[in-house]
């Protein structure tokens, strides 16, 4: 292609460079009445395209990982897992995961017990306005893990890996609107529990089993005098 | 017809130490990590060993993924962190003479020798892995711009100038032997 002088520019004034983007985005041009009739242009746009078409061939390659990528990628994760004594038999595995969730890197593993986390749950939602209290009928969470302390009432945790869905029973003081407490309720769960724990609360659900309180007397209508 | 297992599925249960879950993931994305990794080192056997360790790492750090990328995105991303650090760790071992200047033909030999496409390959691997990187993600693995810039760890406006800057680059190497 001719270029008019070194700023990348044909004879024209085209740029040489928008151009370019044309080709390899495969986008219209900017100016197309220009294009059509212009030599310079027609004749820039013919070589790049020969020349782009290399690259779309190049995408089109077929490139296959070797067979034993995955063996091998399989067997230093088996290798891991013994290392950490972790390759134990899912069924096994599984149970002793539910109640607590797992973070973990390189340097080592963390263990988070679902009681902490429903604790944390339940001092946010008792802190919660329009709350009255969390249920205390109904299971708490299973298992505390400190001795003669009982997990709180009315919060269940069911953790996956770093992910958790916490449920809730509570009781909202009443003439609150529930829809906003309840709302309220799980914004700050979710926050509360990600910014103490690095844990992600996929889901909170909520049932309010009650309400309490006294009606309010509603406000004296004032009369549009 | 059977539905595959998608990859939140898999991921869970590959986060809580199910091997078999993860290996189905490789399965999955075991051509694209291996693809990139061939196009930004240019070598086969220095690709799978980049490859295997990005797998390796995936495995260790998927405790800590969260979802905010898509998987494969952050597979993309942990491949080419891989790649590139590679690519300086080669630069800073031999400082004096460039590997690719010592080993491999120049453009120019390679398209009297071999064909076009083993040219063009040699002119990306010319490419600094600043530009290569963006120009591989995008015009081979064909990559959008807001992938390539979360892959990348970069804006948008730095992927697009990078990548306008490596096709120019390649265009002129190009030329050179057209």
């Amino acid at each position: 292609m001719t270029t008019g002088d070194d700023a990348g520019r044909l004879r024209c004034g085209t740029r040489v460079a928008a151009l370019v983007d044309q080709v390899a985005e495969g986008v219209p041009p900017d100016d197309p009445t220009h294009q059509a009739r212009c030599p310079h242009c027609r004749a820039a746009l013919r070589e790049l395209e020969q020349l782009w078409d290399r690259v779309r061939e190049a995408a089109r390659e077929d490139v296959q990982p070797p067979r034993r990528l995955i063996d091998d990628v399989v067997r230093r994760v088996r290798q891991e897992l013994r290392a950490l004594g972790q390759l134990v038999p899912l069924e096994t595995v599984v149970p002793r995961l539910v109640r607590h969730a797992l973070l973990g890197g390189p340097r080592g593993m963390t263990r988070i017990a679902d009681s902490v986390v429903a604790r944390i749950v339940a001092n946010t939602v008792r802190a919660t306005r329009g709350v009255h209290a969390l249920s205390v009928e109904g299971p708490g969470t299973s298992g505390g893990e400190v001795p003669g302390r009982l997990p709180p009432r009315g919060v269940e945790i069911e953790v996956s890996g770093h992910s958790l869905t916490v449920q809730v029973r509570l009781v909202v003081a009443y003439g609150r609107s529930i829809p906003a407490v309840t709302a309220e309720v799980r914004r700050r769960v979710m926050l509360r529990i990600e910014a103490l724990t690095g844990l992600e609360a996929t889901k909170v659900d909520i049932a309010v089993d009650d309400v309490f309180g006294h009606p309010q007397a509603p406000a004296p209508r004032r009369l549009p005098l | 017809m059977i539905l595959e297992t998608d990859d939140v599925q898999l991921v869970r249960a590959a986060q809580v130490g199910d091997l078999a879950a993860f290996e189905v993931l490789v399965r999955r994305y075991q051509g694209r990590v291996y693809r990139v990794a061939v196009r930004l080192l240019g070598d086969a056997d220095e690709a799978e060993d980049a490859a295997q360790e990005a797998f390796v790492q995936a495995w260790q750090a998927l405790p800590m993924f969260r979802g905010a990328s898509s998987l494969p995105t952050w597979l993309y991303r942990i491949v080419t962190n891989r790649c590139l650090n590679h690519l300086q760790a080669r630069r800073s071992e031999e400082p004096l003479s460039d590997r690719h200047e010592a080993q491999t033909p120049g453009p120019q030999r390679a398209a009297e020798t071999e064909d076009a496409l083993a040219a063009l390959k040699v002119a990306i691997l010319r490419l600094t892995p600043e530009q290569r990187a963006p120009l591989v993600l995008r015009e081979l693995e064909g990559r959008a711009y807001g992938e390539i810039a979360e892959i990348l760890e970069i804006t948008v406006p730095a992927v697009k100038s990078r990548l306008h800057r490596a096709r120019l680059e390649l265009l002129v190497a190009m030329r050179q032997w057209a």
